[in-house]
């Protein structure tokens, strides 16, 4: 894939760059943002991988720019030291389709962007999916847990697969509620987190079995998968 | 007080409108002003509205026995002969009527006699005669005369009092069969019947000289046409210094009786006497422009004293005006007068002495309060004006001494402060308040109010301009921006007067630029670690991720690494401590469960590094309203902390449990319990007084934790929750969270599947 990085620090875009290439990725670093947007005129890139504070246009602006300039928008992460949970909201609301705080493990930066692009360019689905040790029948809609089969109200398998499914990425409460319930806006915020908490419970998703789920302030839930 | 004073008044005014009236009906009947009643009769027949017909035309001619006569035909009295020739030069000119005011009481010579009565008996002629009076016998003319005469009547002039003559005199009564010698003249003159009218003030106009006269002299002599006497009536009688009296009349001047009897006579013929009012009519004149005067002036008053005075005074004299040109009608106005007078400064003297006492009491009242401000003692002790004026200069005095008490500590005030009325309009404004609206452009003067002043204000946010007077009540507060940097906390508060109604409004600008600037600092300082002390530690370990290992020995690299995650943890700590002390919490419903697993999974990689299992008792759905973020954070510092000083391979217990409280509050606990060594107690005591101290001061021992521990505590409490810590040394610690719980949690999950 082709992968535009916007990043000032040499040494954190050449960080970057090394693990992407590695990953068998072609990488083009940009330092300043309107080097960017000067690019994406003639360019078309697979994946956008922007700092927050940059000379020129800022990596929101970026966003925007994109938003407003280009038909097919590539996905876009942001990579940033702004920790705040403020700033990850503004990120994820300014149209990132991820939110990575700095320092980032190589591992992590991989599984991240290699999420992202499954979801712009989704593989074929078949029947079964496995991921670690979990077994998806999406035809029965039952889940197997190292061979045992778990028990799932039909929301729940839903929840349960779209997470799996988009694991690594961000996933905000209004589109998680779409995906699993469709429009109905009588019910009440705290169906999901119900939700949430049985699957995670009943699948015993947590950092022992392989898989973290982990809550985005004010935002949603984003599934991911360690790696020990 | 109030009441005490009106009652008190009422009652003097009904004194007052009572005694001045039976004074007044004393004098009307009295008549003691009869002095200055005549003084106004007098000025009222010399003013010049009387008509004056010209004298030519008058059918009166004065036939004069003067002192031209006296000197041509010889001394006084003349003989019966002359008289009888002078009777018979008028009556051959044939006059309309002849009255001959000449005394022939006694007779004389026989001859003489006759020849008189044969020349009266010429024309229709009429002779005085002497009518009785006290100790005097009357005397009629002599017989020839009688019964050649028309008539014969009395020829009396009665002055008043004061000498003036005024009216004819009448004898009705007395003298039954006899009447005055004019009425008689008018009578036959006019055609009518003789009264004994009512009206008898002569109709004095048109001063002296108004008859034509002649010289008796003249007419013996021939000297007068005969057209001057024809159709006349022709009064004769005597003029000349020495013979004849002489009167003053209304007019001012001074007049001899036949003159006088020319008026009359002009009085009576043209119907035009005067005559006086009777009692009633004078009382109701003199007790009525009283009494409006009263009422007008009375407790109740609704018009200014003197015009009330004024407008009485003008109804008397008026009405008496009146009266006597259009109804011919005297009205004497001097009790009316004297009445007004007298009542109008009486009544006007008790009610200032009143209002004095009034004042006074209130006056000495106000004097014994405590008063705020030093003040003089009154000079005057004894009572009296001097005292009550004293007094009024001391509570003056101690109003202004008040102002300028109430303006120079609003002066004193900080911070910029208006007094306004309930419109809006300035009533003070304070030394700082005029220096704000000076710099802002403003000034604060007789024109300015509340709307035009708060209008270089903006709502902080909003951009709102600020609303006066406050919408929904009071103490109404909010925050204002004047250009760009300069920040003000607007506060308005209601007066009320002592008696609770609204009177004002107060409105204080608290300068808050200096904290807003400090909080924007403080902002800039979270800014400036969140980025930008983080960024170069982020890239650290970037380059230490892609150096070759053979440039950088792999131990110097894991030190290099432990120092910028130290570094850049302390960051993120701080700025979490910061979040969590500034933030505007975004409460939602949370459960503690699933944020007790999302702590304990966050810290999955520690607790696997050192074999601890970390077990969560209890299934109980805890529902709470909290801050998602910083709640976990608290939870999973104090399990780090847990993890960081446990040993290898022991166990963690995260308790939840709930807890109804004797108030009847449902909480929710969260216990979280190691195996560690435990603390002793002046330890623990330390670790709370950390708590409060904050993430200064921090031993080498506890690194890190400081900020850690003072997070949770802010956390904790500001969700008004607890955090304990119990702890003995080799016997492990406990952390117990305490939150307030919403609601029974079951209910809602049962609600929600």
């Amino acid at each position: 894939m082709r992968i535009a990085i916007l990043e000032d620090d040499v040494a954190l875009a050449g960080l970057v760059e090394m693990t992407l290439t590695e990953a068998g990725h072609f990488c083009e670093v940009f330092v300043e943002g309107h080097l960017l947007t000067r690019a994406l005129h003639r360019e078309t890139y697979d994946v956008l991988i922007l700092d927050w504070n940059v000379p020129g246009i800022s990596g929101i602006g970026i966003l925007e720019w994109v938003k407003a300039n280009l038909d097919l928008p590539p996905p876009a992460l942001m990579l940033t030291s702004r920790s705040a949970e403020e700033d990850i909201v503004e990120g994820l609301s300014a149209g990132a389709d991820d939110y990575v705080i700095k320092p980032v493990a190589p591992t992590v930066l991989k599984a991240r962007v290699n999420a992202l692009a499954r979801r712009a360019y989704p593989a074929a689905l078949l029947g079964m999916e496995v991921f670690g040790s979990y077994r998806f029948d999406t035809r029965a809609e039952t889940v197997e847990c190292g061979g045992e089969l778990i028990a799932l109200t039909a929301k729940e398998f839903a929840l349960a697969l779209l997470l799996f499914r988009n694991l690594h990425r961000a996933l905000s409460r209004a589109y998680i509620f779409e995906a699993v319930w469709g429009r109905n806006p009588d019910l009440p915020t705290r169906t999901l987190d119900v939700h949430i908490s049985n699957v995670r419970t009943k699948l015993n998703i947590r950092p022992g079995n392989g898989f973290k789920l982990v809550p985005i302030y004010a935002y949603g839930y984003r599934l991911e998968a360690l790696t020990s | 007080m109030i009441q005490r004073r009106g009652l008190k008044l009422r009652t003097q005014w009904w004194l007052i409108a009572i005694v001045t009236s039976l004074l007044v009906a004393g004098m009307t009947m009295d008549r003691t002003m009869m002095r200055i009643d005549n003084l106004i009769y007098d000025h009222l027949l010399q003013a010049s509205f009387w008509a004056s017909p010209s004298p030519s035309s008058k059918p009166i001619l004065l036939v004069e026995i003067d002192d031209d006569s006296i000197r041509r035909l010889g001394r006084w009295p003349w003989s019966r002969a002359t008289h009888a020739a002078l009777i018979d030069r008028l009556s051959a000119a044939r006059p309309k009527a002849i009255a001959y005011d000449v005394l022939f009481t006694e007779p004389g010579d026989p001859d003489d006699d006759r020849a008189l009565g044969e020349s009266a008996a010429g024309s229709p002629i009429f002779f005085p005669m002497l009518p009785a009076a006290a100790g005097q016998e009357g005397a009629a003319p002599i017989a020839s005369l009688q019964a050649a005469a028309t008539g014969v009547g009395y020829a009396t002039i009665d002055p008043d009092a004061d000498g003036v003559v005024r009216s004819a005199t009448t004898m009705a009564g007395a003298q039954g069969q006899w009447h005055h010698l004019i009425s008689l003249v008018a009578a036959f003159a006019t055609g009518r019947e003789v009264t004994d009218a009512r009206a008898r003030l002569i109709p004095f106009g048109g001063g002296q000289g108004r008859w034509p006269e002649v010289s008796a002299a003249s007419v013996l002599a021939g000297e007068v046409p005969p057209e001057l006497i024809r159709d006349k009536i022709i009064l004769v009688g005597a003029t000349a210094s020495g013979l004849a009296s002489r009167y003053p009349t209304p007019t001012g001047s001074v007049m001899s009786g036949l003159e006088i009897e020319a008026y009359l006579l002009q009085g009576l013929r043209d119907g035009a006497m005067m005559r006086p009012a009777g009692s009633w009519a004078c009382l109701a004149l003199a007790l009525l422009p009283l009494w409006a005067l009263m009422v007008l002036l009375g407790p109740v008053r609704r018009f200014p004293a003197l015009a009330c005075f004024a407008l009485c005074l003008a109804l008397v004299l008026g009405s008496c005006v009146a009266a006597l040109i259009f109804w011919r009608l005297w009205l004497p106005p001097g009790a009316a007068l004297s009445g007004l007078a007298v009542a109008y400064p009486l009544w006007g003297w008790r009610q200032l002495a009143v209002i004095e006492q009034f004042m006074r009491v209130q006056l000495e009242r106000l004097d014994h309060k405590p008063s705020l401000v030093p003040q003089a003692e009154p000079s005057v002790r004894e009572r009296g004006v001097a005292y009550t004026i004293g007094l009024l200069r001391a509570a003056i005095a101690r109003d202004r001494e008040m102002r300028h008490f109430v303006a120079d500590r609003l002066d004193q005030l900080p911070d910029a402060t208006l007094v306004l009325d309930l419109q809006g309009r300035i009533v003070i404004a304070n030394a700082a308040a005029h220096a704000l609206f000076a710099s802002t452009g403003g000034t604060i003067d007789e024109k300015a109010n509340a709307a035009s002043l708060l209008q270089y204000f903006r709502q902080t946010g909003s951009g709102d301009p600020v609303p006066f007077p406050p919408i929904g009540g009071d103490p109404a507060m909010c925050e204002v921006q004047v250009e760009q940097a300069r920040f003000f906390l607007v506060g308005m508060a209601g007066q009320t007067s002592t008696e609770g109604a609204r009177v004002g409004w107060v409105i204080r600008f608290v300068d808050i630029s200096e904290a807003k600037a400090a909080q924007r600092q403080r902002d800039d300082f979270v800014q400036l670690l969140t980025h930008d002390m983080r960024s170069p530690q982020a890239s650290i370990l970037a380059v230490l991720e892609t150096a070759s290992p053979d440039r950088i020995s792999a131990r110097e690299s894991v030190a290099i690494r432990h120092y910028a995650e130290s570094t850049l943890r302390l960051a993120d700590e701080f700025v979490q401590l910061a979040r969590a002390e500034n933030l505007e919490y975004a409460l939602e419903e949370v459960e503690l469960g699933d944020m007790l697993m999302d702590a304990i999974d966050d810290l999955w990689p520690q607790s696997k590094a050192k074999s601890i299992d970390i077990v969560t008792r209890g299934n109980e759905a805890l529902l709470i309203m909290g801050e998602r973020s910083l709640l976990t954070r608290a939870l999973g510092n104090v399990i780090g902390n847990a993890i960081k000083y446990s040993p290898q391979g022991t166990t963690i217990t995260c308790a939840l449990s709930s807890e109804t409280r004797a108030d009847g509050t449902n909480w929710a606990l969260c216990a979280v319990t190691d195996q560690g060594p435990g603390m002793e107690a002046d330890l623990r005591m330390t670790i709370f007084e950390r708590f409060r101290r904050g993430p200064v001061g921090l031993g080498p021992k506890t690194s890190g934790a400081g900020l850690g521990l003072s997070f949770v505590h802010t956390v904790v409490a500001r969700h008004h929750g607890e955090i304990e810590c119990e702890s003995e040394p080799g016997q492990g610690t406990t952390f117990t969270f305490s939150l307030p719980g919403i609601m029974d949690t079951e209910q809602i999950t049962a609600q929600v599947l």
